[in-house]
């Protein structure tokens, strides 16, 4: 019966563990904000490489004329680590027994599996927008470790404005409460082929207080669409032309 | 980088995502009153479709839901068919599109910052 007891006391301290009793509280939604994303890449420029640093530059000029070179009009995964540094939309956490989950708003594509149940990396991970994520809690933080990125995947300063980080990419990050709605993530990006030296950067989210603590759902590709009938009179998305920037195409 | 920061946001500076919005001439303000003929109330922009007096369509686009509704709005914050003056950062190809600033309906309520 002793025995019975200990087992059982052993699985529950185990099920609390892995349930997140000692887990922060992350639970809302959470903001950047833009001027603050602005002032921590004039903190910390990324390192690029000559050969980055003049596309960036023509970019920026591009951008800046007018011209805004669409990265993400395709609709395709901001992916790591844009969306951590150019994010304008919520996200949330979900911490569940072994994993943290991490949904972002508005564009419908935006998720993050992080394993923390003690598994190592994948021998070898199949490439994705995310990567392969495995992370552990240090106290209260959040440690992960990234890799198994495409190449394709941009590092991104803006929605026009970013390189592909042509492979071997590998994210660090600690995520952990600054203040009690500040969250803020620590993140070392190492891009051998467009950065001299790993990058160090630090987001902030902020916790939405309220009613706006939802999340909306949201579709990249919703804007493609408008609300409208079809010859029988069914309910149909409607197609909205598009122009070469990713804005609806006026009349 | 060139990021439109909608006036209504203030220090969230909620700007857009999906794409850029450099092709939008910041600097300037243009004001459009008409009928409004289609509010798209959709992600990752919520578009709002102006027809003028003078037979001009103009296309004007907004942030997401998700960040309008933490300012206030709703689906039904605007409604087609009502008569509606938006000011808006224009497109610098000088065709009828602009970026959302703020709107006066008509009955005189205030959407984003309305000069």
């Amino acid at each position: 019966m002793t025995r019975v007891r200990v087992v059982l006391g052993m699985m529950l301290a185990l099920g609390l563990t892995l349930a997140g009793a000692a887990t922060p509280d992350w639970s809302g939604v959470w903001l950047p904000k833009i001027p603050e994303e602005d002032a921590a890449i004039a903190a910390s420029p990324s390192p690029w490489t000559p050969a980055a640093k003049a596309t960036i530059d023509a970019l920026a000029a591009a951008e800046d004329a007018g011209h805004p070179k669409g990265l993400f009009v395709n609709c395709l995964p901001e992916g790591m680590p844009s969306w951590m540094l150019i994010s304008h939309n919520a996200l949330e956490f979900l911490i569940t027994p072994g994993r943290v989950t991490m949904l972002g708003e508005s564009d419908g594509n935006r998720l993050r599996r992080i394993y923390t149940d003690g598994r190592p990396h994948q021998d070898d991970p199949d490439p994705s927008f995310f990567g392969d994520s495995v992370g552990r809690w240090e106290g209260q933080t959040l440690v992960v470790d990234t890799i198994a990125v495409y190449p394709e995947t941009y590092i991104a300063l803006g929605e026009a404005v970013g390189v592909p980080n042509n492979g071997d990419l590998h994210v660090a990050e600690r995520i952990y409460l600054k203040k009690p709605d500040v969250l803020a993530d620590d993140l070392v990006i190492t891009a051998p082929h467009v950065l001299t030296r790993p990058w160090k950067i630090t987001e902030l989210f902020h916790r939405v207080p309220g009613a706006g603590n939802v999340i909306e759902e949201g579709e990249c590709l919703g804007g493609f669409y408008s609300e409208g009938k079809d010859g029988e009179g069914n309910s149909v998305f409607v197609p909205v032309p598009q122009t070469a920037f990713g804005n609806p195409k006026p009349d | 980088m060139k990021r439109v920061l909608l006036a209504a946001a203030g220090a969230w500076g909620l700007a857009q995502a999906h794409h850029s919005f450099g092709m939008y001439d910041e600097s300037k303000i243009v004001m459009v009153s008409g009928t409004v003929a289609e509010f798209r109330w959709t992600n990752p922009h919520v578009v709002i479709v102006v027809e003028t007096a003078a037979g001009v369509s103009w296309t004007i686009e907004n942030t997401s839901t998700g960040n309008l509704k933490r300012m206030g709005w709703t689906r039904h914050s605007v409604v087609a068919g009502e008569t509606v003056t938006v000011e808006l950062a224009p497109l610098r190809d000088g065709s009828h599109g602009g970026s959302f600033l703020g709107a006066k309906l008509s009955d005189g309520k205030v959407l984003g910052e309305f000069q």
